[in-house]
């Protein structure tokens, strides 16, 4: 027993004291080195993801402004296929009102000439019959002789009505066919911009148009901007795991330095 | 002492000293070089996976611009018939006011006709009744009477004609159209400017990938040239170990045992110019590497001399001059008993541990006969063998149980599944090993000669950093997982790519402080890959 003691005496255990502290002192600083190695490229990982996600936002923005732009120029080209469809059935009437004016000044002006040709036959046996009779009337005579000019008067008018009926009749056909032209490309724009005819419901397969294009890309950009978001969280979650744990390393590893320091300063004291 | 055999051990010493330093400049220059042409080729597959998805990018985009110009073409042949029509429709608003004054002026004359033959007809009929006068008058009569109430409709027809056509919309239609077009050119712009965007990001990406694949073939040429200087160096190592140190080697080292190879000492000079057998008996002693340039032929005498034979192992004289002898270091057979074993001890009278460097030396016996012949009594020591460890390795997670598997999300997450990596591993009860789950981006730009197309080792696996691996969760039965997540990257630090193929692998690494084990990687070119 007595040998033990002097062999195994105090300041060797004040060593294998020392010693032990010096190795767990290593052994934290390594824990908390790698520690810090994770945290370090944890930080950076979550610096581009920050990074992906900004791109990502960015990229939703510009994907919803250029589909605000075109679901404006879809309503607005809706209007205009409405408008359209108005006007021509305004200017339907109109011309159909006008076509059958024209025709009505045609079968007017044919009744008054033969008025006018029966006025003057009337007009001429008057002028006869004063000739071998004086007593007909100074003033029938005076009246025929009117009504010829007024019945002239009337076919020069009435034919100046008919030919401008006739004039307003074909800028109303031209008036109707440019609306219809202008109605069709209405149509066409709408079409092409959303794949489907107006007023009709969508078909089943979508064909490729600026409208599903832009809507594909809203979508695509969101679900992309709701993935960043997602990732950015873990790794801000795994990120703050790691610096928890470096944190507490870090304890660990300044009480242990704290505890070898005063061990040293008492082992070597004088 | 002797000076001439002290001065060639010197000489030996210095000389597999030098060759060994040059070795290990050259290996250290060449694990740099792999680092170099690792990171040099995650450039170049991230610049190629950034310039396929630029590629997309553009494609798409140029679909839109093309859409878009199509819309573009159509919006403006629309505004210029509108603007037609609108132009011919003012005309006819004009040309219909102008036939309905003129039809009321007509009418208006016909009506004064009327009044005419009114006047003659009630003239005829109170002095000339029942004449032909009055029959001419009365048929005028009726005649006028029809026609006046005809010029009368008419008139009012065309006031209707041209209030219709003056109510045609077709203003509203133009201005619409004009703003419609505005809309669908600034639409244009909009997507011409994103078509032009996406084509400088796809030039971008291609000098990019051109600079870092011109990088990558650099460092391949730089890699291989210093692959190269090692094989060159070890095989001059080889041939100066041969040559001056007696082909002393320590192979085949495991969990267990090693295997110490020399050639025997043969006497310099053949029968008949002397007859005598050099070695009486050899010895090799385990030295820790760190002590190996003061360990020294007294060292050995003494340890010899103690009679410390659980450090200084005896190997007998054999009947071939090339000796291999397996040794299993955990059960050296003692010396004094049968029944008894003992762990080899090194020579500072430590045993035989994991996590230290070891080298050994050969010390052999001179005979007496021999000794005499010379008038030298020293023994003789080699110097140090190559350097070795019995740091154990790790078993690599066998590749055929790898799988990526699609499970239900959990309740907390959005609905759908995700994909989750699976593997077996077996249990180790001593060690704590970590199982870092990586995803390996197969490349179509590089042609390395594994399945990957890039350089990747359990020693480039190691410094994988955090962020880019995710280390798998035991169950407790031999059964690991690893989720697939957001935010999972590939080992380059790039997020895992819609469509694109990865290679699952597993690195097997020491999770404690010593790192005594070597880490294992599965086998990356046996593993099913899998997509997102």
């Amino acid at each position: 027993m007595l040998n033990n003691i002097q062999t195994k005496g105090i300041t060797a255990h004040k060593k294998t004291e020392l010693d032990k502290l010096t190795i767990d002192v290593i052994s934290a600083q390594q824990q908390v080195d790698q520690l810090q190695a994770i945290v370090n490229s944890l930080t950076g990982k979550a610096d581009s993801y920050q990074g992906f996600l900004a791109v990502a936002d960015s990229n939703k923005q510009q994907a919803l402004s250029n589909k605000q732009v075109l679901d404006t120029l879809v309503q607005s080209a809706l209007d205009l296929v409405n408008n359209s469809a108005i006007a021509i059935k305004e200017m339907g009437e109109a011309a159909s009102s006008t076509t059958n004016l024209a025709a009505e000044m045609k079968l007017l002006i044919d009744k008054l000439i033969y008025t006018a040709e029966v006025t003057n036959k009337l007009a001429n046996l008057v002028i006869r019959q004063k000739a071998l009779n004086p007593l007909i009337s100074d003033d029938l005579v005076s009246l025929v002789g009117t009504a010829g000019t007024d019945a002239n008067n009337a076919v020069a008018l009435t034919l100046v009505a008919l030919q401008s009926s006739f004039a307003a009749a074909a800028a109303h056909t031209e008036s109707a066919a440019a609306t219809k032209l202008s109605d069709k490309h209405a149509a066409a724009l709408y079409q092409t911009l959303t794949g489907m005819a107006p007023g009709k419901a969508a078909p089943k397969k979508e064909t490729a148009s600026l409208q599903s294009y832009l809507h594909t890309a809203y979508t695509n950009a969101l679900a992309a901007y709701k993935h960043s978001q997602a990732a950015l969280k873990n790794v801000t979650t795994q990120l703050n795991h790691a610096q928890a744990d470096l944190n507490k390393a870090q304890v660990k590893l300044k009480s242990l330095q704290a505890g070898l320091a005063a061990a040293n300063a008492a082992a070597l004291a004088q | 002492m002797n000076s001439y055999t002290d001065n060639l051990h010197a000489t030996v010493v210095n000389a597999l000293e030098m060759q060994n330093l040059e070795v290990k400049n050259l290996v250290a220059k060449a694990n740099a070089s792999l680092f170099s042409l690792y990171h040099d080729q995650g450039a170049t597959i991230t610049a190629g996976q950034k310039l396929v998805s630029a590629k997309a990018g553009l494609v798409f985009r140029q679909a839109v611009s093309n859409q878009a110009v199509t819309v573009s073409n159509i919006a403006n042949n629309q505004l210029a018939s509108a603007t037609q029509a609108n132009q011919y429709v003012k005309q006819s608003v004009t040309n219909a006011a102008v036939c309905a004054a003129n039809v009321q002026v007509a009418a208006n004359a016909i009506v004064r006709l009327a009044g005419d033959i009114g006047s003659i007809f009630s003239i005829i009929n109170a002095a000339d009744y029942g004449t032909q006068l009055y029959t001419y008058a009365t048929q005028l009569k009726q005649l006028i009477n029809d026609t006046a109430y005809a010029a009368e409709q008419a008139s009012q027809n065309a006031m209707q004609a041209s209030m219709l056509t003056s109510e045609v919309s077709s203003a509203t239609v133009w201005d619409k159209s004009k703003s419609t077009n505005a809309q669908a050119n600034n639409l244009l712009k909009l997507c011409s400017a994103d078509a032009g965007a996406a084509m400088q990001t796809v030039l971008n990406a291609q000098s990019t990938l051109a600079a870092a694949s011109a990088a990558e073939a650099l460092a391949g040429g730089a890699h291989l040239d210093s692959t190269t200087d090692v094989q060159a160096a070890q095989t001059a190592l080889g041939f100066a170990t041969v040559n001056l140190n007696n082909s002393l080697s320590v192979s085949d080292v495991d969990e267990s045992s090693f295997t110490v190879n020399f050639e025997q000492i043969q006497a310099p000079f053949k029968k008949p110019l002397t007859d005598i057998d050099p070695v009486s008996s050899y010895y090799f002693i385990l030295v820790k590497d760190s002590q190996k340039v003061t360990f020294s032929i007294t060292d050995a005498e003494n340890l010899l001399a103690q009679k410390s034979d659980h450090i200084i192992i005896n190997i007998p004289v054999g009947a071939k001059s090339h000796v291999s002898q397996r040794f299993n270091y955990r059960k050296m057979p003692s010396a004094t008993s049968t029944s008894k074993t003992f762990v080899l001890h090194d020579a500072d009278g430590e045993p035989i541990t994991a996590g230290t460097n070891y080298v050994v030396f050969l010390m052999a016996v001179y005979t007496d006969a021999y000794k005499k012949s010379i008038n030298n009594f020293d023994n003789f020591l080699s110097a140090a063998s190559n350097t070795f460890n019995i740091n154990p390795q790790f078993a690599a997670v066998a590749a055929d149980s790898i799988n990526v598997i699609k499970v239900k999300a959990s309740a907390e997450k959005q609905a759908g599944n995700v994909l989750q990596l699976e593997f077996r591993a077996a249990q180790n009860a001593t060690s704590k090993p970590e199982h870092r789950c990586l995803f390996l981006p197969v490349s179509t730009v590089l042609m390395h000669h594994n399945k990957a197309g890039f350089v990747f080792d359990a020693m480039i696996a190691e410094q994988v950093p955090a962020a880019n691996y995710t280390v798998a969760v035991a169950d407790g039965k031999g059964q690991y997982t690893a989720t697939i997540s957001e935010s999972t990257t590939d080992n380059f630090g790039n997020p895992l790519l819609t469509g694109s193929e990865y290679i699952p692998a597993v690195l097997t690494i020491d999770a404690d402080e010593d790192q005594n084990y070597r880490s294992a990687l599965s086998n990356i070119n046996t593993t099913k890959t899998f997509s997102i």
